[in-house]
């Protein structure tokens, strides 16, 4: 049920190259977060109900879209929690290397290739130079 | 038995460190300085791993009580709108900062007599020029010479790149008629120091690995040692102890095992920061000196002073890769940094523009602010925000307030005993005017740079890194702390040498200014070591 919940808040999206959530490591961030697997748990047993309640069905037996909409009434009902899970969700996805590596053309880890940016055109100040100095002159 | 050394240094950040190195060049002294944190390994730095963003909440994290190390104290932040940031460690809190490091101003040192507010210092931005300089080749600074903002900067390493955001951003307050400049950065933007160059790792505020941040373990400490300097670790200092005559005659302290000892010195030099010195000196409470140390008027720990600041950040259309590069240094705007009769306050404050933020923190600020929204259309619209943000941060300057203080709290205690603290802050009038002011002058600059303005406020929280005050310098002991050389008024062979003996606080980072005050008060107590470590 975790990846289907993952799936259904970040579906992938094969025109940009965007992974699907399923694919992180999920269990691998959940272990270095203390509580979260508890909130996690307790997300999805309500999620669950949710579903059953609405639809009459279990949430993995829903499409995509209805998932979306168990969650959303999920939210309603327990925003802290629902927020707290889909926090540490989004927080697992953007620190995933495959991910990252979807998103840009970034060094991933940034250490130890790092990145490059372009030259400046110093010219660019002339116009502060052209003003003059707005520092107090102050007698010592 | 643990040895007499000629001096002891408390806390190894910024200060201490200027200051080991300073007063260990002559080879002729025996010095310890007691650090209660450990060392930090570069190698294990948060940016060495793709998931470098998620050690912010943990041990990268600037907050002393969510990172619970053994080092790190108690701090109460209830009673104040900004919550304290530093750093337990070998190093200090400059292994956490992000290496801005602009000089104060030389109106910054007479506020009373240009603008009739806080307090003039018992020396000028002449007296500090030397040392400014001096620390500034140590550290490894860059920029660029000519600042319209500043009287002389006579070298510095090239500039950190702009960036496209920061061109953005500078164009616009060209547009605008205002003043912006480069920022200055104690980052090696060419080798320097042995150390080698930036390689724009982004967030230099979760550690360098690569060295080419100029925080103190990797440039004062390596010459500190060469010259003999002692450092214990995981050693928190409790006390100063007072002898009969009236002199401090060392400190006691606890080791990462818990056991007490006590460490005799002829000088003993505080470098804790502007929460850990008072905390130190108010814990030294003895029957001579029942209100701790150097705190006969209660002055100790009074006048605190933060910065708050404000934030605004803006989206733009284009791609600016602004998550790239050194994230809190690009450049800044001072157009609005000195008095201006037309304001409605004193004083002023810095424009600090800040690289857009990076994915999993944009991700998250945008589903919370309902900008980002979950299912098929999510990556299209984190597409359209990630790497095209830039941030601004105003910087303001707050005034001397006896009421906003830190106090010892004794209901909670670190690992050794020792108490942590309360802090009391609140925001003035006048800093609360100029806040309106920078967050509307910023949402301006963006307007004037295409950007669209998503969020505008102030003060930060969690923003309380610049701990000033609360020793405060002066020629009269009876409203002041420690004379111009740190040297306490009290306790003649009693040293406080880092931003607590700040008079006021100017509208920039503090560390550079901090350590140019460090460097010339050892050059004072190295000239004068004889007579100072001589019993009457």
């Amino acid at each position: 049920m975790i990846k289907q919940f993952l799936d259904a808040i970040l579906p992938g999206d094969s025109t940009i190259n965007m992974p699907a959530g399923s694919r992180i490591d999920f269990a691998a961030y959940l272990r270095n977060q203390k509580g979260a697997a508890e909130l996690l748990d307790q997300f999805l047993a309500l999620l669950d109900a949710v579903a059953t309640e609405q639809t009459g069905k279990s949430f993995a037996a829903l499409d995509e879209d209805r998932r979306l909409e168990c969650v959303e009434v999920v939210k309603r009902r327990n925003g802290r929690l629902s927020g707290s899970v889909i926090v540490h969700a989004l927080k697992a996805y953007y620190t995933d290397a495959v991910v990252l590596r979807a998103l840009s053309s970034d060094a991933v880890p940034p250490f130890p290739q790092g990145n490059s940016i372009t030259e400046d055109d110093w010219s660019i100040l002339e116009p502060v130079y052209e003003r003059g100095a707005i520092f107090r002159c102050v007698t010592p | 038995m643990i040895q007499h050394v000629d001096i002891v240094i408390v806390g190894s950040g910024a200060s201490g460190a200027a200051a080991a190195w300073s007063l260990s060049r002559s080879g002729t002294h025996r010095i310890v300085c007691l650090e209660q944190g450990d060392d930090v390994d570069p190698a294990h730095y948060p940016t060495t791993s793709a998931d470098w963003e998620l050690a912010r909440g943990g041990v990268a994290s600037p907050d002393p009580n969510q990172r619970g190390n053994r080092a790190d104290y108690p701090i109460d932040n209830t009673n104040s709108s900004i919550s304290i940031a530093h750093f337990n460690g070998f190093g200090g809190s400059t292994i956490l900062y992000s290496g801005h490091f602009p000089r104060f101003h030389p109106s910054d040192f007479r506020t009373h007599s240009l603008d009739g507010v806080g307090l003039d210092w018992p020396l000028s931005y002449e007296d500090l020029k030397p040392f400014f300089t001096e620390n500034e080749a140590m550290m490894g600074v860059a920029g660029l010479v000519g600042d319209t903002a500043y009287p002389d900067y006579e070298k510095l390493l090239p500039p950190v790149p702009l960036g496209l955001m920061g061109q953005k951003l500078a164009e616009a307050c060209n547009s605008l008629g205002w003043h912006w400049w480069p920022s200055y950065s104690a980052i090696n933007t060419r080798s320097h120091g042995g150390r080698p160059s930036c390689i724009n790792l982004g967030p230099c505020n979760t550690g360098c690995p690569q060295g080419a941040k100029g925080s103190v373990d990797v440039t004062y400490w390596r010459h500190a040692r060469k010259q003999g300097v002692e450092i214990r670790l995981g050693c928190t200092v409790q006390r100063v102890e007072v002898d009969r005559e009236g002199r401090a005659s060392g400190v006691h302290y606890v080791d990462r095992n818990g056991a007490a000892h006590f460490q005799p010195a002829s000088i003993v030099v505080l470098a804790c920061n502007g929460v850990g010195t008072p905390r130190l000196l108010l814990n030294s409470k003895s029957t001579a000196f029942p209100n701790g140390l150097l705190n006969d008027n209660d002055l100790v720990g009074r006048n605190l002073m933060l910065h708050p600041l404000g934030f605004a950040e803006a989206v733009f259309e284009q791609d600016l890769r602004s998550s790239i590069g050194p994230h809190g240094c690009c450049m800044t705007s001072q157009q609005f940094y000195e008095t201006d009769p037309a304001n409605d306050f004193v004083r002023g404050y810095t424009l600090h523009v800040l690289r857009g933020a990076p994915a999993a923190e944009t991700a998250v600020s945008g589903y919370m602010m309902r900008r980002l929204p979950l299912g098929r259309d999510h990556h299209k619209n984190f597409a359209q925000v990630f790497n095209h943000t830039a941030g601004i941060a105003v910087i303001t300057e707050d005034l001397p307030e006896v009421e906003n203080r830190v106090e010892l709290d004794p209901d909670h205690t670190d690992a050794t005993g020792m108490p942590g603290i309360k802090v009391h802050y609140t925001l003035g009038e006048n800093t609360k005017r100029m806040m309106k002011h920078g967050l509307q002058r910023s949402r301006e600059l963006f307007e004037a740079a295409g950007g669209k303005v998503t969020t505008s406020f102030g003060p930060v929280r969690h923003t309380g890194w610049h701990l000033m005050g609360t020793t405060r310098m002066g020629d009269d002991p009876g409203t002041s702390v420690v004379n111009q050389f740190g040297q306490g008024h009290a306790i003649g062979n009693l040293f406080v040498v880092d931003s607590s003996v700040f008079v006021t606080a100017g509208a920039v980072n503090p560390v550079a200014t901090a350590q140019a005050l460090t460097l010339r008060m050892c050059d004072y107590l190295n000239k004068h070591l004889p007579e100072l470590s001589r019993k009457p």
